[in-house]
């Protein structure tokens, strides 16, 4: 028997699930390598937070909770598709799991950061990005309808991710020292 | 030889595994690398992690008009919240000038909107999901929405209300609701399961093991056996419902029970039971759950839980003959999707007032029988925890050879620690030994083997001695 809670979640919570959402949601996401089951886990993740919510001590870190509680999640997630073919072997994906819980805990200041470096990006290639990671289209799908090679596009996502990051990477390092 | 050292190479790696029609080859390779390096762990893990960001700050360039409504139903339906309020009544800039205000808003929005979609939206249909599949072994059917019959269910499925039938022996499932409630279900079972206001669980028939969270004041969970009403508020315990009687065990917290034959009532605190007949001259009375026994003896016809009850003759006795049953062959067969007929039998071993039994690492299942053919014979167990729900299936295999005499029968027993979880499926414990067995059954594929089970009886050393020393 569980000693979840029926009471409503304060605003302090409710500050705290928003403002991680997107550290919450790469979390599930790096221990199971697919979105769609991520989006998945992420939901039943969400849903045990706010059922718990009264067990979160504010004065502790929220994501490290959250982690914990959406590590326990991804587990069950992992334990139920066991029979289907995935990107990751479940052993694999507990220790991605295991690695996550700690070094994706500045996950949120990093997305801060990438919110500005997007606004760099070429219409163009915000578009490339949004077909592949918004709308889910494969390499092989964006490439035919450009008419262009399956490896051109992975190539052009590749040149825009590692920009992304040394972008996060810079603007993360001169908050820091400002 | 491509240089693994190297974080492009991992992610060019990454991203090839990923793709829809990866070839098995690719993702080993990927797996055998995060496997052994935890640099290539990390690597991945920020590549993904920032993939999510990326999508989701992509996706929120429209997101407010796209959550309005589920944050409207959520925070209508559930407890309102000043932070909701605020989000719902905030106006919103467009994406060009956004500030940390509107980030804030549309954050929260986004939250709500993932709880709504999980929770609530559905809520606004009449035929609205009331519980998903959590884990499913073997055979179900599913009859709802409307009539719909669904033979195949699969973990994860979304259910509404309807009735979920057991086919197998070695079939159980675990229901999960949506405020979290656990419903497991086992064996030859037949339920119906509604969530109008109100939880109300049917057990027309077999075994459920329920784990309820605690249930809004006023609103008790409803379970209906042929014999017996139930209400619960929030509790752990297992009911095994015959026509003629059910049992309720309860494990924590606390069941108020009805007989429906008289209408008397009683209260079933932790670690007590009840048994509930039709027949009214039976006690029906509340009593600390039986100390546990190590040995059982099967008594057919009575115990019958599957299989074609034989008559005996004079120096022929009756028996448990298997009975054919539809089956689906499972993924993990790796063979083509069809419908297959075993032979089944089946004995319950708790039920009515009987104490429960527990298996000891010493015991053995003996078994006695015929059979026309030589066949390999599946042997299986269904257990619960000690004073807990449902602990998983266990079997053994064991070729049974024909008898040169046709009328001689085969005599085998079955150390209960030889019994293993089917490794296709999930594994609550490695052996059944200190569990609780709730009924035993056979299994022969390919055709009927004339298999027929005379005697059932778990033995055991010690209760071997014990009978010695009072001879």
């Amino acid at each position: 028997m569980t000693e979840e809670t029926n009471a409503a979640p304060g605003d302090e919570f409710i500050r705290q699930l928003t403002e991680h959402q997107a550290a919450l949601h790469g979390y599930v996401l790096s221990a199971l390598g697919d979105p769609h089951e991520a989006k998945d886990a992420l939901q039943r993740t969400n849903v045990v937070l706010w059922k718990k919510a009264a067990k979160w001590d504010p004065n502790s870190r929220f994501l490290s909770w959250a982690f914990a509680v959406a590590r326990f999640e991804v587990l069950a997630h992992i334990r139920d598709r066991q029979r289907d073919r995935h990107i990751f072997d479940t052993d694999v994906a507990e220790m991605m799991a295991e690695t996550g819980e700690t070094s994706l805990l500045n996950q949120t200041e990093r997305y801060d950061a990438l919110q500005s470096c997007l606004g760099k990006l070429r219409d163009t290639d915000r578009s490339l990005l949004s077909a592949h990671y918004v709308v889910g289209k494969t390499l092989r799908e964006i490439s035919e309808e450009a008419g262009r090679k399956a490896g051109a596009v992975r190539i052009q996502i590749m040149r825009l991710r590692r920009a992304l990051a040394e972008c996060i990477g810079h603007r993360i390092g001169t908050e820091g020292n400002q | 030889m491509k240089d693994m050292n190297d974080p492009l190479e991992i992610i060019r790696l990454l991203t090839l595994a990923r793709e829809p029609d990866a070839s098995v080859k690719t993702r080993a390779q990927l797996n055998e690398l995060l496997r052994g390096d935890e640099r290539a762990r990390k690597i991945t893990s920020q590549f993904l992690a920032d993939e999510a960001s990326i999508a989701l700050s992509l996706k929120s360039d429209n997101i407010a008009e796209l959550i309005d409504d589920d944050v409207r139903v959520f925070a209508e339906f559930g407890e309102r919240s000043a932070a909701a309020r605020e989000a719902m009544d905030r106006p919103r800039p467009s994406r060009r000038n956004s500030t940390s205000a509107f980030r804030w808003a549309v954050g929260i929005a986004a939250a709500f909107a993932l709880l709504a979609g999980s929770l609530f939206l559905q809520l606004k249909k009449p035929d609205a999901t009331i519980m998903r599949v959590a884990e499913v072994e073997g055979l179900l059917r599913w009859t709802g929405d409307g009539g719909r019959v669904v033979d195949s269910l699969e973990t994860g499925a979304q259910l509404g209300g309807g009735t979920l039938e057991s086919l197998g022996s070695d079939t159980w499932a675990r229901l999960e609701m949506n405020d979290g409630s656990q419903i497991t279900i086992s064996g030859q079972s037949m339920v119906t399961i509604a969530d109008f206001r109100q939880k109300e669980i049917r057990l027309r028939r077999g075994i459920i093991s329920a784990d309820v969270e605690p249930q809004p004041a006023g609103k008790p969970m409803i379970i209906y056996t042929p014999t017996a009403r139930a209400e619960v508020v929030g509790t752990q315990f297992n009911v095994v419902a015959e026509p003629f009687s059910t049992q309720l065990t309860v494990n924590e917290g606390s069941v108020q029970v009805t007989r429906l034959v008289d209408g008397s009532v009683q209260d079933v605190p932790a670690d007590h039971q009840v048994v509930a007949s039709m027949e009214e001259q039976t006690e029906f009375k509340t009593h600390r759950r039986l100390d546990h026994v190590v040995v059982w003896h099967g008594s057919m016809p009575e115990d019958i839980g599957y299989g074609k009850w034989e008559a005996g003759s004079i120096g022929y006795p009756g028996g448990l003959k298997a009975a054919p049953m539809f089956w689906k062959t499972p993924k993990h067969w790796k063979k083509p999707d069809g419908r297959i007929v075993l032979h089944v039998t089946a004995l319950k071993v708790a039920a009515g007032d009987r104490p429960p039994v527990q298996l000891n690492a010493d015991a053995r299942l003996r078994i006695r029988g015929r059979i026309d053919e030589a066949k390999t014979v599946h042997f299986g167990l269904t257990t619960h925890r000690p004073k807990g729900g449902f602990a998983g299936k266990y079997i053994v295999e064991e070729t049974i050879e024909t008898k040169a005499d046709a009328g001689e029968w085969f005599d085998v027993e079955l150390p209960v620690k030889n019994f293993k979880p089917d490794p296709n499926e999930r594994k609550f414990f490695d052996s059944p030994v200190g569990l609780e067995l709730i009924d035993c059954w056979t299994v022969t594929f390919d055709g009927d083997a004339g298999l027929q089970i005379v005697d059932v009886t778990l033995i055991s050393e010690e209760s071997e001695k014990r009978s010695q020393q009072e001879k």
